[in-house]
């Protein structure tokens, strides 16, 4: 009876980490929306910044693989990485640009890996949770 | 009798070891000339959503610690790249950049160039392996397939014309291709032949993006001037970040 008691506390436990990535999730989600433009050329610039981060983060697979198999860790690790922007696309580019190129670039990629991460970890506790359910389920009966 | 069967198997031998030396040339990463500085004048054109952009510039690179790039149109900037800080000097503004980062990228848009050094391309540093190649008169192709790690990535096919790389084609999992660079105008620079411009064509957003490298007035291996660092005047805004 205890041993089904536990695996309940687990079951539990993962629920909230399930709903930790509900609200997680919508907040990574918006925070890419969240760069407050000042100027349309500062605008036009973030836009730019954004499409480039999403084609080079194009293969973010790993992040999803690695939140998936390590859960909050994965997490973490995705959201304190430093994404870099490719030095060749500041090149003839003034201050202003360089500036604002750069950090639209390393906000948009960051908010990639972290989503990305952030689907990984949801999936792999959803999965987790029906394994425990139906194994407590199965040992109950 | 005896004689005539030792010379036979003597002439096999040497054929033999003459089919193993030609394979090893093709699949190992040979490169014709170690480059240690290059210094050059550079113009790159980008044609990108039918927008052509120029950038004209000098550049300096001490393989592999240093590159520094002097760029005078369309605005006064210089980038040093030193291990992992990156500087970047408006002198107009007088403005200067400091950017720390685990690692910089000190080629640029000077990969290619630097690559077709490499009989191979630098692939097989990839560990890209050698799946079949084709003679057509003084044209050898080779396809190169990517490892299993590098997922949606294809096959990589080199044309190399008369010991010279003229084209590289990239294609993803699905066969179709993701990049072609062209290489063009090679430069005789002692036993060096080196592009002078490359050009290439890839899918940005759905949309295909050119661009196209020269380098005029190339040395290679000479003298690069003294300092390689930045000149900073003393009433200079600093500004540092971390990546």
């Amino acid at each position: 009876m205890d041993f089904i008691r536990n695996r309940f506390i687990v079951v539990n436990l993962l629920m909230v980490a399930l709903m930790l990535n509900l609200v997680i999730l919508p907040i990574t989600m918006d925070f890419s929306f969240a760069q407050d433009a000042e100027t349309e050329n500062y605008e036009s610039i973030c836009q730019k910044a954004e499409q480039d981060a999403i084609e080079d983060e194009d293969n973010s697979a790993s992040f999803a693989f690695g939140g998936f198999m390590c859960g909050v860790f994965g997490y973490i690790f995705a959201a304190t990485s430093k994404p870099e922007p490719p030095v060749e696309r500041l090149v003839g580019k003034d201050e202003d640009y360089a500036h604002a190129y750069a950090t639209c670039y390393r906000q948009k990629a960051k908010s990639l890996r972290t989503k990305a991460a952030c689907i990984g970890w949801a999936v792999g506790s959803t999965v987790s949770m029906v394994y425990f359910m139906a194994t407590a389920e199965s040992e109950s009966n | 009798m005896f004689r005539t069967k030792i010379i036979k198997d003597y002439f096999l031998y040497v054929l033999l070891f003459c089919a193993f030396q030609g394979m090893t040339a093709f699949s190992a990463t040979l490169q014709s000339v170690e480059l240690i500085s290059l210094s050059a004048n550079f113009t790159k054109i980008l044609v990108e959503n039918d927008t052509e952009s120029l950038t004209k510039g000098s550049l300096f690179l001490n393989y592999p610690e240093t590159l520094h790039l002097k760029i005078n149109y369309p605005i006064m900037q210089d980038i040093v790249i030193n291990d992992t800080l990156m500087q970047i000097f408006y002198p107009e503004k007088h403005l200067l950049y400091n950017v720390n980062a685990a690692y910089h990228d000190k080629l640029i848009f000077l990969s290619p160039f630097v690559a077709s050094q490499y009989k191979d391309y630098g692939l097989s540093a990839l560990s890209y392996t050698l799946s079949d190649y084709q003679v057509e008169n003084d044209t050898l192709i080779t396809i190169w397939q990517p490892p299993k790690e590098m997922g949606n990535a294809g096959a990589t096919v080199l044309k190399t014309l008369n010991d010279k790389l003229v084209n590289v084609l990239i294609y993803d999992e699905k066969d179709n291709i993701v990049q072609k660079i062209l290489f063009k105008d090679y430069q005789k620079l002692g036993f060096i032949g080196f592009p002078g411009t490359v050009e290439i064509l890839y899918k940005n957003s759905g949309k295909i993006t050119k661009k196209n490298v020269t380098l005029t007035n190339l040395e290679i291996n000479k003298s690069i001037p003294d300092s390689l660092n930045l000149d900073i005047p003393e009433n200079v805004t600093i500004e540092n970040f971390e990546w």
